[in-house]
C-alpha cells in the first residue's frame, strides 16, 4: 500500500516537474518582454517632476497631461497627430502602388514565358543582396540634384516600383494557383491585364494581406530615410519616428521630459500592436520570408 | 501561308512585350534607385567629394581608401559592429529555447506566450530605443533603481555594448522563435521515440535530433542576422544622438560609432560638420565587400553543420 502510494505520487512530480519549470521559464521571458513596456506606460502617467525625482515604480499623482503635451500642447509645436499623418502620406500611396506593382509582375515571372525570364528575375533578386548603406548616400545626391530633398517624393518614388521582395514572396503564392483557372480565362476571352485584376488578385488575397501589413509596418517604423531627407523640415514635416527622436534629442540634458517622451512612445506603438494582434496570422507568414527591419 | 506565319510572330512579340510590360517596373525601379546609385558610389569612392553635389567631386584614386584604413575612428567602428554582433548567438540560444518549450503539446497558453514574445520585434525602434535609454539611465532609470546602483550604462565604455546588446536581443529573439518554431514543428515525432526508446536523455535528444534538424533555419538566421547586424545603426544613432545635449555624441571612447554610423556621419556630416562623401562612399564599398565576405564565408562553412534531409 505505501510503496504504491509512494509510487503514484512520483509519477506525478515527474509530470510536474517539468511543465511547472517550463512555465517558470516562460513566465520569466514574459516578464522580462513586458518590463519595459511597464517602464513606459508608467512613466507616461507622470508629472514631471516626478520624473526627475528619485525612481517611483508607481506615479504618485497619476496624470495624462503628457499626452495632451506631446499632442500639441507644448512649445516645440510638436503635435503627434500630424506627423501620424506625414507618415500615412508617405507609407499608403507608395504601399498600395509598389505591392499593386510587385504583384503584377510576380505574376507574369510565375505564370508566363517569355525571354531573359529568369535572367530578369535573378536581377531583382540580386537587388535584395545590395546592402542599403551603399545607395543611401548616391540615392541622396540624385534627389538632391532633382531639388527633390525636403520633400516626401524620395521616400516615395523608389518603393511606388515595387520591391525586390514582395515580388518575391507573391511569386511564390501565385505559382501555387492552378494554370487550369487561367487557361479556363484565356478561353473567356480575357486578356492577362484582366486575368491578373479579376482572377489571380482576388485569390491571392492572403499574400497580399500579409505583404500590406508588412510593408505598412516597416514603412511606418523607417527611420533613416526620413532622417536623411526630411531632416531640415520642421518638426510638423516628419515622420512619426523622426519627431519623436527629435523631440526626445531637443530636451536640454537633466530636465528632460521624460513622461511626454514615454507618452509619445506609447502613442507610436499603438497603431503596431493593434495591426500585429489582429493581422497576426498574416503577419507570421510573411515574416518568415523576408524578415522587417532593413 | 507567308501571311499567317508573320501574324504568328507578331503575336508572339505582342505577347513578349505585354509580359516585359507587365514585370518592367520593377527592373526599372531597380535600374533607377539601386543600380544607377551602386556605380556612382564606386565612382565616388575614388573621389574627394566636400559637398553634397557630385558635380563638385574630384578623382584621387585610392587615398579615401588609405584614409580610411589608417582612421582609428573606423577600425573602431568594425570591432564595435561585430561586438554588437554577439546579439545573434544569444537571441538564436534563447530562440531555439523557448521554441522548444513553445512546441510541447501538453503546454497551454502557447499562442498567448508565442504572440507576447514577439511584440518587441514589431515595436518601432525609436519607441524602444528610448525606452531603454531612460530605463538605463543614471539618475532616473528604474534599472539602478532596482538593482541599488549607481551605473551611468551610457557613459562608461564597459556598459555601454552591453546594454546595447541586450536592446538588440530583447527586439530581435521574438524573430527567431517564431523561426525556430516553425521548424521544430516539422521535425519527425518518431525520431524522438526512436531516441528515447534507445535511452537517450533529453539533453542527448535535443543535441542529436534538435539541432541537426532546425539548422537549415540557424542557418538561415544566422546569414540574414549577420547582414542585418553589420548594418545596425539607428539604436546607435538614437541613443547616442549626436546633435542634442542629451545625447552621448559617440558614446563614451566612440564605443557607440557603427560602420554605418560612421558612413552616414562622413555623408551628411550632422557631427563633425565637414563633408566626406568619398570617404564615406569608400567606407560603404569595404562594408559591402565585409557583407560578401561573410555571407560566402557563411555558405562554405554550411556544408560542415547544416543538414537538409533529401
Amino acid at each position: 500500500m505505501t510503496i504504491d502510494r509512494k509510487s503514484v505520487k512520483k509519477i506525478r512530480w515527474e509530470k510536474i516537474g517539468p511543465q511547472a519549470a517550463m512555465y517558470a521559464v516562460l513566465a520569466f521571458f514574459a516578464a522580462v518582454v513586458l518590463f519595459p513596456f511597464y517602464f513606459m506606460l508608467e512613466s507616461s502617467f507622470k508629472t514631471f517632476a516626478e520624473a526627475l525625482g528619485e525612481f517611483t515604480w508607481w506615479p504618485q499623482e497619476f496624470t495624462f497631461e503628457s499626452y495632451a503635451y506631446i499632442l500639441g500642447d507644448n512649445p516645440y509645436r510638436i503635435n503627434l497627430w500630424q506627423n501620424f499623418g506625414v507618415t500615412l502620406l508617405v507609407t499608403l500611396p507608395t504601399m498600395t502602388v509598389g505591392i499593386f506593382v510587385s504583384s503584377l509582375a510576380a505574376f507574369t515571372f510565375a505564370k508566363r514565358k517569355f525571354p531573359f525570364r529568369d535572367l530578369l528575375f535573378g536581377v531583382l533578386l540580386f537587388t535584395m543582396m545590395i546592402p542599403g548603406t551603399i545607395l543611401m548616400m548616391p540615392q541622396y545626391l540624385i534627389f538632391a540634384d532633382m531639388n527633390l530633398v525636403g520633400t516626401v517624393l524620395p521616400l516615395m518614388l523608389p518603393g511606388m516600383f515595387g520591391s525586390a521582395t514582395c515580388v518575391f514572396f507573391m511569386r511564390q503564392f501565385i505559382r501555387g494557383i492552378p494554370d487550369s483557372l487561367i487557361d479556363a480565362s484565356k478561353l473567356d476571352g480575357m486578356d492577362y491585364f484582366r486575368i491578373f485584376l479579376y482572377i489571380i488578385l482576388p485569390l491571392s488575397w492572403p499574400a497580399l494581406i500579409s505583404q500590406i501589413v508588412l510593408w505598412f509596418i516597416a514603412g511606418y517604423n523607417d527611420y533613416m530615410g526620413p532622417l536623411i531627407y526630411l531632416q531640415t523640415n520642421s518638426v510638423n514635416e516628419q515622420t512619426l519616428q523622426v519627431a519623436l527622436a527629435y523631440f526626445s534629442s531637443s530636451q536640454s540634458r537633466g530636465s528632460e521630459n521624460i513622461p511626454a517622451i514615454m507618452a509619445g512612445s506609447v502613442l507610436s506603438v499603438i497603431p503596431l500592436l493593434i495591426l500585429y494582434i489582429a493581422f497576426q496570422k498574416f503577419f507570421i507568414s510573411g515574416i518568415a520570408v523576408s524578415g522587417l527591419k532593413d | 501561308m507567308k501571311t499567317a506565319v508573320n501574324t504568328g510572330r507578331s503575336r508572339k512579340i505582342k505577347e513578349y512585350l505585354s509580359c516585359y510590360l507587365m514585370c518592367g517596373l520593377p527592373i526599372i525601379g531597380f535600374l533607377v534607385f539601386s543600380l544607377v546609385p551602386l556605380v556612382i558610389s564606386l565612382y565616388l569612392s575614388f573621389t574627394q567629394l566636400y559637398t553634397l553635389n557630385f558635380t563638385s567631386a574630384t578623382f584621387i584614386g585610392l587615398e579615401n581608401f588609405a584614409t580610411l584604413f589608417t582612421d582609428p575612428l573606423f577600425g573602431k567602428a568594425i570591432v564595435n559592429t561585430l561586438y554588437a554582433m554577439i546579439s545573434i548567438p544569444l537571441s538564436m540560444v534563447l530562440g531555439l529555447l523557448i521554441a522548444q518549450v513553445l512546441t510541447r503539446k501538453s503546454l497551454k497558453g502557447k499562442k498567448f506566450f508565442r504572440t507576447l514574445f514577439f511584440i518587441p520585434y514589431v515595436c518601432s525602434t525609436v519607441a524602444v530605443t528610448l525606452v531603454f535609454k531612460w530605463m538605463f539611465d543614471a539618475e532616473f532609470g528604474i534599472i539602478n533603481d532596482m538593482f541599488q546602483t549607481k551605473i551611468s550604462f551610457f557613459l562608461d565604455e564597459r556598459w555601454f555594448m552591453p546594454v546595447m546588446i541586450l536592446l538588440t536581443t530583447w527586439t530581435g529573439t521574438g524573430y527567431y522563435i517564431i523561426l525556430f518554431q516553425a521548424a521544430l514543428t516539422s521535425v519527425n515525432p518518431a525520431l524522438f521515440d526512436a531516441a528515447e526508446i534507445d535511452g537517450a536523455g533529453p539533453i542527448r535528444r535535443f543535441f542529436a535530433i534538435t539541432v541537426p534538424t532546425v539548422s537549415p533555419t540557424t542557418f538561415y538566421l544566422l546569414v540574414m542576422g549577420v547582414i542585418g547586424g553589420l548594418q545596425s545603426f539607428t539604436w546607435f544613432q538614437i541613443i547616442c544622438d549626436p546633435i542634442a545635449s542629451s545625447g552621448y555624441g559617440w558614446g563614451p571612447n566612440d564605443s557607440g560609432i557603427t560602420i554605418v554610423y560612421y558612413v552616414y556621419n562622413k555623408a551628411f556630416a550632422t557631427s563633425t560638420g565637414a563633408v566626406q562623401g568619398g570617404v564615406a562612399a569608400a567606407a560603404a564599398w569595404v562594408l559591402a565587400f565585409g557583407i560578401l565576405l561573410l555571407t560566402v564565408l557563411n555558405f562554405k562553412l554550411s556544408k560542415y553543420w547544416v543538414h537538409y534531409d533529401d
